[in-house]
């Protein structure tokens, strides 16, 4: 009983340990380890791909992410790195208007 | 934009399971009874206030986008961009499935048509988005494992957060 539920886990798994109990079991809590940990990791991945995507999608408009941001969080606009980088993909001309706005902001001397 | 592209190839990855989720299986499940309650966490600073912003017309030649109107709302501790008619899930709310919720809490509202964007500092004067509850559901199971090697101590738990479906019914400002 206990043997098949760590066999069904151990789907996908190279040579032995797909198919052979006492090699898969340490494989499978191996990945059952990295699930746990990776789903902290996965959240800080995801972090660094918004903000490269962020800093992207800035300097094709002429400011680069740390003013950016740091504009932003200055006026007061608390829209998160997950919904930036979304609008800078999905809805271009509404990003350009964010980042009139901060060289707006920032030409009035905010800082 | 040149770069667009790349961008977009690689959201695929991580940042496709964080984006406008696709319409759910709708099933009836059994619900508690539940008294809607707006909670305002005491820490929440709300502040209306709006700022100018010009969306640039499109240019001549350039793909016009036949988008719908759409929000970004905070909701369940993140932010959500939601469009009407869209299904999202969040945390497990305190309504019944069919009745209607209003979400205030409004970042930024985008009015497709008239090509109006109003951005709030931090949220929108007078902005709501009105949802209907579709049902309360639990997510899939993930096993939470953790041991020590030669150590003789291991735990094993499994977790299904509570969620609800949403569907988005109304954006106004």
């Amino acid at each position: 009983m206990k043997k098949q539920k760590i066999l069904q886990l151990a789907k996908g798994f190279r040579g032995r340990a797909k198919n052979c109990f006492r090699i898969a079991i340490n494989r499978v809590e191996k990945a059952l380890q990295y699930q746990y940990r990776d789903r902290k990791v996965k959240k800080r991945e995801a972090r660094k791909l918004w903000i490269q995507q962020i800093n992207a999608a800035t300097r094709q408009h002429g400011i680069i992410y740390s003013q950016f941001m740091h504009t932003l969080a200055k006026d007061n606009i608390k829209l998160d790195r997950k919904t930036l980088s979304d609008l800078a993909i999905n809805e271009p001309h509404s990003f350009k208007a964010l980042v009139d706005r901060v060289k707006f902001m920032r030409g009035n001397g905010i800082d | 934009m040149t770069g667009t592209k790349t961008i977009a190839r690689q959201a695929q990855g991580l940042a496709a399971t964080f984006r406008r989720s696709p319409p759910t299986k709708a099933f009836q499940r059994g619900t508690k009874l539940a008294r809607v309650s707006a909670r305002v966490p005491e820490r929440c600073v709300r502040s209306y206030s709006a700022a100018q912003v010009e969306v640039p017309p499109l240019e001549e030649g350039s793909v016009a986008y036949e988008k719908q109107d759409y929000a970004v709302v905070e909701l369940g501790g993140s932010q959500v961009i939601v469009e009407v008619g869209g299904v999202y899930d969040t945390n497990r709310l305190d309504a019944e499935p069919g009745s209607t919720i209003k979400l205030n809490r409004v970042l930024l509202v985008k009015n497709q048509g008239d090509n109006d964007l109003r951005l709030g500092k931090p949220y929108v004067e007078n902005a709501t988005v009105e949802a209907e509850v579709v049902q309360h559901k639990k997510a899939k199971k993930v096993v939470v494992f953790k041991m020590q090697p030669k150590k003789h101590t291991r735990s094993k738990v499994g977790h299904r957060q509570h969620q609800t479906t949403i569907k988005v019914t109304k954006i106004s400002v």
